[in-house]
């Protein structure tokens, strides 16, 4: 077979618009945007939560009282985790759309990373 | 003016027994070297498709711990998309555009070496401030992708050196 001249045949609007139409089949049917995986870790925000998207803590600073448990979801579709500089809590990986909780009981401020992207930080003041 | 094709082919037939050896391989040309720039293309739009599901779908929009004149990471993954589907568009035109066929190849390679190399570097040392070490799926697809475009750009690029400096086995003999 000669795919040169098999190439001929084929009609040059159908060239030019391959790759476009491509494109926009794959976009369309993947879906435009979005991002978020709600399924396990669900929607809306909550008091003593930190949420991880688009590779930054939401909200960066929070402050809990002693004793109360602190919500950590992902809400990005990679792993990330949120540790503290110092190591007094560390989530462990964290999935993309899971979440998990940590007990913080000793007062102070504390300053908190993603062991895998370490430009992701935020501080998390305990009160007594 | 249009090319008679059935004249085309017998004089490359003629010509294969005036060159002997050199003109078997004109044929195999003729059909693999169309399949090397679309494959590359697909190649090429792969890699760009993985930039744009990580830019929009996995939160790689906000990302920009370091900048560079203007770039960040982020926006390093938008403009892959973007630059990708360029490329790929024009490899396949370049199929009825031959003049195009030689800038394209050769975007598409410095296309897929300047991923690949960016790729090492965030599992290395780092780019534009960002690391990261998993292994996710659309990184290794994406490494698969950049890997084929470089291997049939690369080839297509080899082969029409050869073709060149050897003065085309097919010229095109066109009818009175």
């Amino acid at each position: 077979m000669n795919t040169d001249v098999a190439i001929r045949r084929v009609p040059t609007w159908l060239i030019v618009l391959l790759v476009p139409a491509v494109a926009l089949i794959a976009v369309l049917v993947t879906g435009f945007g979005g991002g978020e995986s709600g399924a396990t870790a669900g929607s809306g925000t909550a008091a003593n939560t930190v949420t991880i998207k688009n590779f930054a803590f939401s909200p960066n600073g929070i402050t809990v009282k002693a004793g109360t448990t602190l919500t950590v979801v992902n809400r990005d579709t990679i792993t990330h985790t949120l540790t503290a500089d110092a190591g007094a809590f560390d989530s462990g990986d964290l999935a993309g759309g899971r979440r998990v909780h940590l007990t913080l009981d000793h007062p102070g401020t504390y300053t908190y990373h993603c062991q895998i992207h370490t430009f992701m930080t935020g501080t998390v003041s305990v009160s007594p | 003016m249009s090319i008679d094709h059935r004249t085309l082919h017998v004089v490359t037939q003629d010509s294969s027994d005036v060159h002997g050896d050199a003109e078997v391989s004109s044929g195999v040309h003729t059909t693999v070297r169309p399949l090397l720039l679309l494959v590359g293309a697909l190649a090429v739009l792969v890699i760009a498709y993985v930039h744009y599901s990580l830019y929009f779908k996995s939160g790689y929009r906000g990302i920009a711990p370091e900048r560079f004149a203007g770039l960040t990471i982020s926006r390093a993954f938008a403009f892959n998309a973007v630059a990708g589907l360029l490329i790929a568009w024009a490899l396949v035109v370049s199929l009825r555009a031959p003049g195009l066929a030689t800038p394209a190849a050769l975007a598409g390679v410095g296309f897929a070496v300047a991923t690949l190399g960016a790729y090492v570097l965030t599992r290395t040392v780092g780019l534009l401030g960002f690391q990261d070490d998993q292994h996710v799926t659309e990184a290794i697809v994406a490494a698969v992708a950049e890997l084929v475009a470089l291997g049939t750009l690369g080839s297509w690029l080899a082969v029409s050196r050869r073709r060149g400096a050897r003065g085309g086995p097919s010229t095109i003999h066109r009818s009175p």
